[in-house]
């Protein structure tokens, strides 16, 4: 029956003592999960940390590996060199991603890393990331036959996007062919404008990422473990006070909470350890960014890493002993404190909604760009943040006395306790929504902003979506009239213009070169050589756009000159306009949309590298997605962390709900009934958990609605759904558990004999 | 009346002297002293809301007191160090509380053992005692004090304060929440501890004829302790 043996030493009875009455207390199994996912979270969140660092630090070992030795001019005269040039596509819809160019030159022309052998002239290598992402776009066809795939070494992480095309008819090693001897500072002189990849473009900077994870896992990681370390308090409270009063010392206490706290913290460290572990040994795929984490980046750090879990169970276990340990309200009487209604707090209250009509409609006072719009916009919110736990306090209050009243009305037994309770004690309802509101709103600002910075992308997806790719513009690199009417002759059931930009003289105006098929598909007059026409009224949406995008028209003037041109003078306008910002754009007679993939393999067919197709605009939208890409992480990160908020708030509730819960079992003995702990549970845990999610979602979306008023919302229907559901479900697992163990307490409870 | 014949060149174990403490604008205590030796019982009665508990965690210094001395077995406890405090609590005060106040969790011998473990006492002497005085006292075997009855458990309590044969015995409405017969077996218990275990025992309680047991009675008035005439305590 003792916990300990005899002789073992003191310490480790007074561990066992607390474990014997962590196991056996009231809130136990509330605060064994609650220990044990705070440790988790945070061995998680901290191991995150490390993941962060080793992957930059990895991901910038392997880029200076493979970075190109380019001397000016030594290249000619080394002995062994390769022809090198750095070029881009992307997948639809998807980020930039580098297409290297490259072929030897003489000598024992070096390969880059990740190549064990030279491709064949017209085969290409890709990353094996690239050839997933790209397999319905038929990318491993697109460069030429496909030669392998590109080594782990040579990537700077596994989900890098590469591709090493050796082009049919070999690279000339005239500029902008740079002519490299080496790769990795081994071979000294490294140029980093010839790297390939486009990671050190698109990676934030190392500290924002940490910032993420520590804001949005860490801190939540944080707020569960102070309700976990306080949970049962009340037991624990007494326990150490009489521990006290027997003559225990500090120390003494320390080993009984720690006794107490011990299985669910090392628990959760050894699942956290296991879970880094895994992350160590293999390549992990992460939910929703669908990103690899590298296994080889994380390898070296794993000491660190590991280290992780061992830190969060030390963090954990002092937390529990110094919040054992210090000493509660200052003791000069024996009797229980009253609560202390507070005046000014209603006053606060009535300013909350206020401040969030100024927040959402404010910035509509001014203008789209002025400064003013941004500052009412954020002064709003944090005037909401400010006014929000007393107007939750007050509503909560009053929320309580309503119940209790319609409880009494309707001789409801379970809303009435709820509705007195929470009416006495408004607090911890209102600490609860407080938490869950305030990290909603801040999640949702945090992605909110994340759009902000591509409204260029914004517009450039609204013109997406207005002609999609119904027209496309075709950048051409480096081709002959011949190549240009291969390509225009491969692509069937396709109109060509093109449209030049204003030059000297007559000319200065944009004109668009078409014959009459393209010219009357586009709605346009054919004349006999040349005619007029007001750019801006174009009534065919797809030349508005391409107007828009390539050689906007000057709106005092918008004339567009229209000039009839055949096909093989179109072709060879084309070829040699290329450099001179003439835009070859492709339409299907048809109306149809065209196949972007399809173009760009036959580009590659028939111009030595390929040409860049794409519908107008599309680059601007390109060039946000690494944007979209980290409000992903950032969708990710805040989804964990709401999902551990909402826990901490629920756990928090559920815990004062059992203390509760046993004076509500003499009750349900002299009434038999324990459907008043379902009912009492809904109105404790399910209702302010669930209003937190599905008010504060709504307030947080409204509040973020002028940010994203004018730049690419990544705030979807879809994210919203998932924040409050996130919440719901949590709310709904907890208030079965709350119950449940609620009735289980009651079932067990004797009077006692005295 | 005072039945205490003979303790008088007896060591004082609890020295008090002009202790002073307010709780709000409320003075509870305005220079009280006392002192009790070796083998004398003293109870202290008084209105609720008087301060009577707040005396036992002046003692115990759990509560420190604005003003005054209180001297255990020699050592002023008022300022005294955490760890030496501690030391002190373990080693000579013994508490019995009016709900036992055991840890729910813990069988009633643990409970018992628990107080000797943290007085530092010898680990395999400890068990034996506990259990020797658990059964002296007719506590049953449990495996949590909760299956305990009230009686029970307040033995139990009594058990755990005599472990460390404490040279003050403290008891705050030791008998408050038993029924007559339980109470009097218990108060019986009590108030016999002095003499059989050579300690000091100070009663706060609010029941006369509890209070009527003790070598002298005391009612703690207008914040000082004033003796009680027998006619008046009985």
């Amino acid at each position: 029956m003792t916990p300990a043996g005899d002789g073992a030493p003191l310490a480790r009875r007074l561990l066992a003592v607390g474990g014997v009455a962590g196991r056996r207390a009231e809130a136990g199994g509330v605060r064994f999960v609650a220990l044990l996912l705070s440790t988790l979270v945070l061995a998680l969140s901290l191991g995150g940390l490390v993941a962060v660092h080793a992957v930059y630090a990895g991901k910038e070992e392997r880029r200076t590996a493979r970075t190109p030795v380019a001397p000016e001019e030594a290249g000619e005269r080394a002995a062994n060199a390769t022809a090198w040039l750095v070029g881009s596509d992307t997948l639809d819809g998807e980020r930039q991603f580098s297409v290297v160019y490259l072929a030897p030159h003489k000598g024992d022309a070096p390969l880059p890393p990740g190549l064990d052998r030279w491709p064949e002239p017209g085969e290409a290598v890709l990353s094996p990331a690239l050839r997933e992402a790209g397999a319905a776009e038929d990318i491993d066809h697109r460069y030429g036959r496909l030669a392998g795939t590109i080594g782990e070494d040579g990537l700077d992480e596994p989900s890098e996007r590469l591709a090493y095309v050796r082009p049919r008819d070999g690279l000339s090693a005239e500029p902008p062919t740079s002519l490299v001897t080496g790769f990795g500072p081994a071979a000294r002189g490294v140029s980093t404008s010839l790297e390939p990849g486009t990671g050190r473009l698109d990676d934030k900077p190392e500290w924002m990422f940490q910032a993420a994870v520590a804001g949005l896992l860490v801190l939540p990681a944080a707020a569960l473990l102070v309700v976990a370390a306080r949970t049962g308090a009340h037991t624990r409270d007494r326990r150490s006070a009489l521990v006290t009063a027997l003559g225990g010392r500090r120390l003494d206490r320390a080993l009984i909470a720690v006794g107490e706290a011990g299985s669910p913290v090392v628990l959760g460290a050894v699942v956290g350890a296991a879970v880094v572990a895994a992350a160590v040994l293999f390549d992990t795929r992460l939910p929703h960014t669908d990103y690899i984490l590298s296994s080889a980046h994380f390898r070296p750090y794993a000491l660190p890493a590991l280290l992780a879990p061992l830190v969060a169970l030390l963090i954990v276990l002092t937390t529990v002993v110094l919040a054992d340990l210090a000493p509660r309200r200052g003791a000069s009487g024996t009797r229980p404190r009253r609560t202390s209604r507070s005046t000014w707090l209603p006053r606060l209250a009535v300013l909350c909604p206020l401040a969030i009509i100024l927040a959402v409609r404010g910035p509509d006072l001014f203008a789209a760009d002025a400064a003013l719009r941004t500052l009412t916009s954020w002064v709003g919110i944090a005037a909401t943040v400010l006014t929000l736990p007393a107007a939750l306090a007050t509503v909560t209050a009053k929320a309580g006395h309503l119940l209790t009243r319609r409880a009494r009305a309707h001789g409801l037994s379970g809303t009435l306790v709820a509705g007195r309770r929470t009416s006495t004690h408004p607090g911890g309802t209102a600490r609860l929504l407080t938490g869950i509101s305030i990290a909603l709103i801040l999640f949702l600002q945090a992605i909110a902003w994340q759009g902000l910075f591509g409204s260029q992308a914004a517009e450039a997806r609204q013109s997406l979506d207005r002609v999609g790719r119904s027209v496309v513009t075709v950048g051409i690199r480096e081709a002959t009239a011949a190549s240009v009417t291969d390509f225009l002759a491969g692509a069937p059931a396709t109109e060509a213009v093109l449209l030049t930009p204003p030059g000297e003289g007559r000319a200065s105006r944009p004109i668009l070169h078409g014959d009459c098929a393209a010219l009357t598909e586009l709605r346009l007059p054919c004349p006999a050589r040349e005619a007029r026409v007001d750019g801006l009224t174009a009534t065919d949406p797809r030349l508005r756009e391409l107007i828009l995008w390539t050689h906007p028209l000057d709106p005092t003037d918008p004339t567009l000159l229209i000039r009839r041109t055949d096909a093989r003078t179109l072709a060879e306008r084309a070829a040699s306009d290329g450099e001179g910002g003439g835009v070859l754009a492709v339409l299907r007679s048809d109306g149809k949309p065209l196949s972007v993939p399809a173009l760009k393999r036959l580009s590659h067919e028939v111009f030595p590298r390929g040409a860049a197709v794409m519908a107008p605009g599309e680059d601007q939208f390109t060039a946000g997605v690494p944007n979209r890409d980290q409000g992903r992480w950032s969708a990710l990160f805040g989804m964990v962390g709401i999902t551990v908020l909402a826990f901490t708030a629920g756990l928090g509730a559920m815990a004062e709900f059992l203390r509760q819960g046993r004076a509500l079992a003499p009750l349900s003995v002299l009434t038999g009934g324990l459907r008043v702990f379902r009912t009492s549970a809904a109105w404790t845990v399910l209702a302010p958990l669930a209003l937190a999610g599905i008010a504060g979602t709504a307030v947080a979306a409204a509040l973020a609605s002028p940010v994203t008023a004018s730049g690419e919302s990544y705030i979807t229907g879809g994210l919203i759904l998932a924040t409050a559901g996130v919440v719901l479900v949590v709310s709904v697992l907890l208030w079965l558990w709350a119950s449940r163990v609620a009735v289980r307490q009651a079932r067990r409870w004797r009077p006692g004999g005295d | 009346m005072d039945k205490a014949h003979g303790t008088e060149n007896r060591e004082p174990v609890l020295e008090i002297a002009g202790l002073e403490h307010s709780l709000g604008a409320r003075k509870l205590f305005d220079g009280l002293s006392l002192t009790l030796r070796t083998g004398e019982s003293v109870a202290v009665t008084g209105p609720s809301g008087s301060g009577k508990s707040t005396l036992l965690s002046c003692v115990l210094g759990m509560i420190k007191p604005t003003a005054g001395s209180v001297k255990v077995t020699g050592t002023d406890i008022v300022g005294l160090r955490s760890g030496r405090l501690a030391a002190l609590r373990a080693d000579a005060i013994g508490m019995v509380f009016q709900f036992g106040e055991l840890l729910p969790e813990l069988s009633p011998l643990d409970n018992v053992m628990l107080a000797a473990l943290l007085a530092r006492a010898d680990r395999q002497g400890a068990r034996d005692r506990a259990r020797k005085l658990l059964d002296e006292l007719g506590v049953p075997d449990a495996e949590t004090s909760e299956e305990l009855s009230g009686g029970e458990r307040q033995r139990t309590a009594v058990a755990r304060a005599l472990i460390n044969e404490p040279a003050l015995l403290l008891a705050d409405e030791p008998t408050g929440a038993l029924d007559t017969e339980t109470r009097d077996r218990t108060a019986e218990l009590l108030f016999g501890l002095p003499r059989r275990h050579a300690c000091g025992l100070l009663v706060v309680t609010h029941d006369p004829g509890i209070a009527a047991r003790a070598d002298r009675t005391l009612r703690l008035e207008e914040g000082v302790l004033k003796p009680v005439s027998s006619g008046a305590s009985a």
